[in-house]
């Protein structure tokens, strides 16, 4: 690209806030009440890693993987790839994303005994699934009509909220393995990414709710370095056998 | 003054003569613009019957008469398979071909728009009547052709008015294909295009070196850098000018709406910012027609508007310019 150090972030936006919005009409129409569903799954997600179940970790991976895959397909392929070129690129990475879920939810339901975080880590976790379940509500706050409301399961970013939550309350892995580390790493990878992508668009967008997930990342991040260092000190502190 | 540009103009003012009263032909004396029944019925086929016809400049390359206000189709068109959002593109065109409008413009980058105005020209009747201004946009010479195909069958038109190099992308492959597609009669004129201000250097280069019937360029009373050496070359190698982004993509019109119109707009008819704007880039007398882009029937309206009644003269285009900037 020549002469790129004049190009905006808004040079790259080829749709207008009102057909970005419209997305979530016709995607929330296209699935109407599959939104029912999704959230009821969310719920019981919430409650089983309230109540620390067994099978929770495997539970959240396979609805988180359910979600990521609808979002990936009903949101991005079938409605945004026709107004923007990146969605198909979006797609791929939430059909990825999807994959790589479902194969952790294998894996958590074969082990099911997870490294648990810090108390902190764990409340916070649950309060992004909360929030990601609640997030029809924050955009109506915000002046959003309801059928144009983002909901998990449906919409990218509630959706990306409730796997940056569930991370935070069961992390894929807090040891020092290295195959360990990189597998979580990949799990965080799209969402992080996304949080970057999609709270960039939401700004140049103007949309009122456009540093919730950046915010929400940054926020994530701090937690899980801290459960990590956590993690490493109680490590440090148990008696050589 | 090329000879090319002095059989079109000579061309107009014939035209001139049989349509205009006395008071337009000073007036198309003056900016160079006529009446758009000026050249013949037929380019003003799209138009009410008994509406007043928008005035238009020619194509230096053709004599051919464009209205000076055409429709852009960046960002606004791209609506994707929104049922409700393509019925009120088409409304949209169909009140632009009522104010008497011709040239509609696009691209393969701008998303669903190609599909959206060829479905639109489809329902409307009015395929015909348009001046289909497309471009090309790819990175590879010879994936162009397959591009191109694939945009003139989402247009729905058999051949385009004009394809244009889109902001220069492989221009030096391009342009060849795109003469020999004019010469073999499968398009009508040749173009290149850039926006922002970008790569005005190689758009002077290409402008010097090769034959092209228009140029594209981003004008407005804020933007103003092409009038020092992009327009006086258009004029000079008798390329027609087709203005981009008249509005900075809305943000002009946004910062304007926070003031008055000065009183003094009322003398050119203006009622609203955007015709005084729009007024001010077709008065230049190397701008063929500037090109909005909007998804509103009231602002098509609105723009079309400044393609009626008196343009400014030099002071008065000094006066908006000023006045804007000073804002």
């Amino acid at each position: 690209m020549s002469e790129w150090w004049t190009y905006r972030l808004s040079d790259f936006l080829m749709f207008s806030p009102r057909s970005y919005r419209r997305l979530f009409e016709l995607v929330n129409a296209d699935l109407w009440p599959a939104q029912l569903l999704v959230l009821a799954a969310g719920a019981a997600v919430m409650v089983a890693l309230w109540r620390r179940h067994r099978h929770a970790a495997a539970l959240a991976w396979a609805v988180l993987a359910l979600a990521w895959a609808l979002v990936g397909w009903a949101f991005h392929w079938r409605r945004f790839e026709p107004i923007n070129w990146a969605a198909a690129g979006f797609a791929l990475a939430f059909g990825a994303q999807a994959l790589a879920l479902a194969a952790a939810s294998l894996r958590a339901w074969r082990a099911p005994r997870s490294a648990l975080p810090d108390a902190t880590a764990w409340r916070a976790g649950l309060g992004l699934l909360l929030g990601a379940l609640l997030w029809p509500l924050i955009a109506a706050a915000l002046g959003r009509p309801w059928v144009q409301a983002p909901v998990f399961g449906v919409a990218p970013d509630p959706t990306v909220l409730a796997t940056l939550g569930v991370l935070l309350v069961s992390p894929p892995c807090l040891g020092r393995v290295y195959a360990c580390r990189l597998w979580a790493a990949a799990l965080w990878l799209v969402p992080l990414t996304w949080c970057v992508v999609g709270g960039a668009m939401a700004w140049t967008l103007d949309e009122p709710d456009a540093a919730l997930l950046p915010a929400a990342a940054v926020g994530v991040l701090w937690l899980r370095r801290r459960s990590r260092q956590t993690a490493r000190s109680q490590e440090r502190e148990l008696p050589a056998s | 003054m090329s000879q090319r540009s002095q059989k079109s103009q000579s061309l107009a003012a014939r035209a001139a003569l049989h349509a205009c009263s006395r008071r337009t032909l000073l007036r198309a004396a003056v900016a160079g613009v006529l009446p758009a029944g000026g050249l013949g019925a037929a380019h003003a086929q799209g138009s009410v019957p008994g509406a007043a016809a928008p005035l238009t400049r020619p194509i230096p390359a053709t004599g051919e008469a464009l209205p000076l206000v055409g429709l852009g189709s960046w960002i606004t068109f791209n609506v994707g398979d929104d049922r409700a959002a393509r019925d009120n593109c088409a409304a949209v065109m169909r009140a632009f071909f009522d104010a008497g409008g011709r040239m509609i413009d696009s691209s393969p980058m701008y998303g669903s728009s190609q599909g959206v105005i060829g479905e639109g020209l489809a329902r409307i009747g009015r395929a015909a009547a348009v001046f289909s201004a497309d471009k090309v946009w790819i990175s590879s010479g010879a994936r162009g052709p397959a591009q191109i195909e694939q945009s003139r069958r989402l247009w729905g038109v058999p051949r385009f008015d004009l394809l244009q190099v889109h902001n220069l992308l492989a221009w030096e492959d391009h342009l060849p294909a795109l003469q020999a597609m004019k010469a073999a009669g499968r398009l009508r004129h040749v173009g290149i295009t850039t926006s922002e201000g970008r790569r005005h250097r190689e758009i002077e280069a290409v402008l010097r070196s090769q034959t092209i019937d228009f140029v594209q360029i981003t004008y407005n009373p804020v933007d103003r850098e092409v009038e020092q050496r992009i327009l006086p070359l258009a004029q000079e190698r008798s390329v027609a000018v087709i203005v981009n982004r008249p509005f900075q993509e809305g943000a002009l019109l946004k910062a304007l709406a926070r003031h008055p119109l000065p009183p003094w707009a009322a003398e050119l008819g203006c009622d609203a910012w955007a015709p005084l704007v729009l007024k001010f880039i077709v008065s230049h007398p190397a701008v063929t027609c500037a090109i909005p882009a909007t998804s509103s029937v009231a602002h098509v309206r609105q723009n079309m508007s400044a393609a009626h009644g008196p343009l400014p003269d030099a002071a008065l285009r000094r006066r908006i310019a000023e006045h804007v900037a000073a804002l």
